[in-house]
């Protein structure tokens, strides 16, 4: 006589905890994740600012905590922390899993390098990093001026110019999300950018 | 054109990228524009209680206090608390205590005056707990008030409770007379205790400490 006997699948202890449940994920289950990236992909930003940015004053609260920094630090820290998060969710650097512990080991990694650098500023690259302060900082005119020529660009431009410059898109990828060839979206590219500079230096 | 246009200087740009400079700008621009969309978005910055309620800390809070309110009780810590700060005052040696009844008949025939006294006011009498006494006294007996007091070291307290007597007994000019005295109205309590003395019912207690009180 034999015996059947069915087949439990059995999970170890450790494998429950290796479970990643939606509250290390802001609440976000996978497909809700998925969803996310898309829609990031396409320009929208409305499910990523109502989930993360949502979370702004408690990522800041527990920087303050656990580095004891000032408030104004902790909050530009934060804000360039989600400003990367945002950018690495655009490229799809990061899986789900646990989106709240990736996201605090960004905020924290970018303000302890920006406090290193602060402190320590080695004699042979005094220069060097003088320059790159000089490249990178602007005048309250220029980005006056900036401003008055980007608001002046149509939102095709405008749009086009962001996704290629700021969200470091290839020229396939936006011709995909906008139902074009390459070679037309670059030609756009080029007009918009034209016209950037025109209307740049004419507020000059 | 400005100081800085030398920067921008477009025969130096190529024709179809953004330089260096201007990519930097642009990024400068949008994430500024980004950073107060989302400070917006994030709102002011939220109180301490706000935060407590918002990450239900407060739950723990209200756990903690009852757990440590049950084991305070349990202990019978809270007993001192809740008992009278002030609950025995031992009676004056000084003073003959009023052996008070629960129930008291005052006045004239045609104005008898019928006083019931709390259990627990005449209890805490008893105990010498005079401030409880007082509290549970009755409204209508001012001379049991006024005994009270005087027995807490307070004679204006009870000189102005003795005031609203309107039937006297021969050891009431005994107490209202100790009264005047702890003021220092020396000579009303010396004719006090002489009308006392004149009476011939007074008790003998009362009548050797009347006059042990007129010769000091």
């Amino acid at each position: 006589m034999t015996l059947d006997i069915p087949v439990y699948t059995t999970l170890t202890r450790s494998m429950i905890e290796s479970v990643p449940s939606t509250e290390k994920n802001f609440g976000l289950s996978e497909a809700q994740f998925e969803a996310l990236l898309s829609q990031l992909g396409q320009g929208d930003e409305a499910l990523f600012e109502r989930v993360f940015v949502k979370q702004y004053w408690k990522m800041v609260r527990r920087l303050q905590s656990s580095h004891s920094t000032e408030q104004a630090d902790a909050e530009d820290a934060v804000m360039e922390g989600l400003m990367s998060f945002r950018n690495i969710l655009i490229a799809r650097k990061v899986t789900w899993g646990n989106l709240e512990a990736y996201l605090n080991r960004i905020i924290v990694t970018d303000f302890q390098k920006k406090q290193k650098r602060n402190r320590e500023m080695p004699v042979d690259s005094f220069a060097e990093n003088l320059a790159a302060d000089e490249d990178a900082c602007f005048s309250t005119e220029e980005l006056a001026a900036f401003k008055k020529a980007w608001d002046s660009l149509c939102d095709k431009c405008s749009g086009m110019l962001h996704r290629f410059y700021y969200d470091e898109l290839p020229h396939f990828q936006i011709a995909e999300l906008l139902g074009k060839s390459p070679e037309a979206v670059k030609q756009d590219k080029h007009r918009c950018i034209q016209k950037l500079r025109k209307h740049f230096f004419q507020s000059l | 054109m400005n100081t800085f246009s030398h920067k921008y200087n477009p025969e130096q740009l190529s024709p179809e990228e953004l330089s260096i400079r201007e990519h930097q700008l642009l990024k400068t621009h949008l994430n500024a524009e980004r950073a107060a969309r989302w400070k917006q978005l994030a709102g002011p910055k939220p109180t301490q209680l706000q935060i407590i309620l918002k990450e239900k800390k407060w739950i723990w809070l209200v756990v903690i206090a009852l757990l440590g309110a049950a084991i305070c009780w349990q202990a019978g810590w809270f007993l001192p608390v809740l008992k009278d700060p002030n609950p025995t005052i031992a009676a004056r040696t000084d003073l003959i205590p009023y052996p008070f009844d629960n129930i008291a008949v005052r006045g004239e025939q045609d104005q008898v005056q019928k006083i019931v006294r709390p259990a627990k006011a005449l209890a805490a009498y008893r105990n010498n707990d005079f401030a409880t006494a007082i509290r549970e006294s009755s409204p209508n007996d001012p001379y049991f008030v006024g005994i009270c007091w005087l027995q807490m070291h307070e004679p204006q307290k009870a000189l102005a409770a003795f005031e609203q007597v309107s039937t006297f007994s021969d050891e009431f000019y005994y107490y209202k007379g100790v009264a005047l005295q702890d003021l220092g109205r020396n000579e009303e309590a010396k004719a006090l205790f002489e009308q006392a003395l004149d009476s011939k019912t007074l008790r003998e207690t009362y009548r050797e400490a009347v006059v042990k009180r007129i010769k000091n």
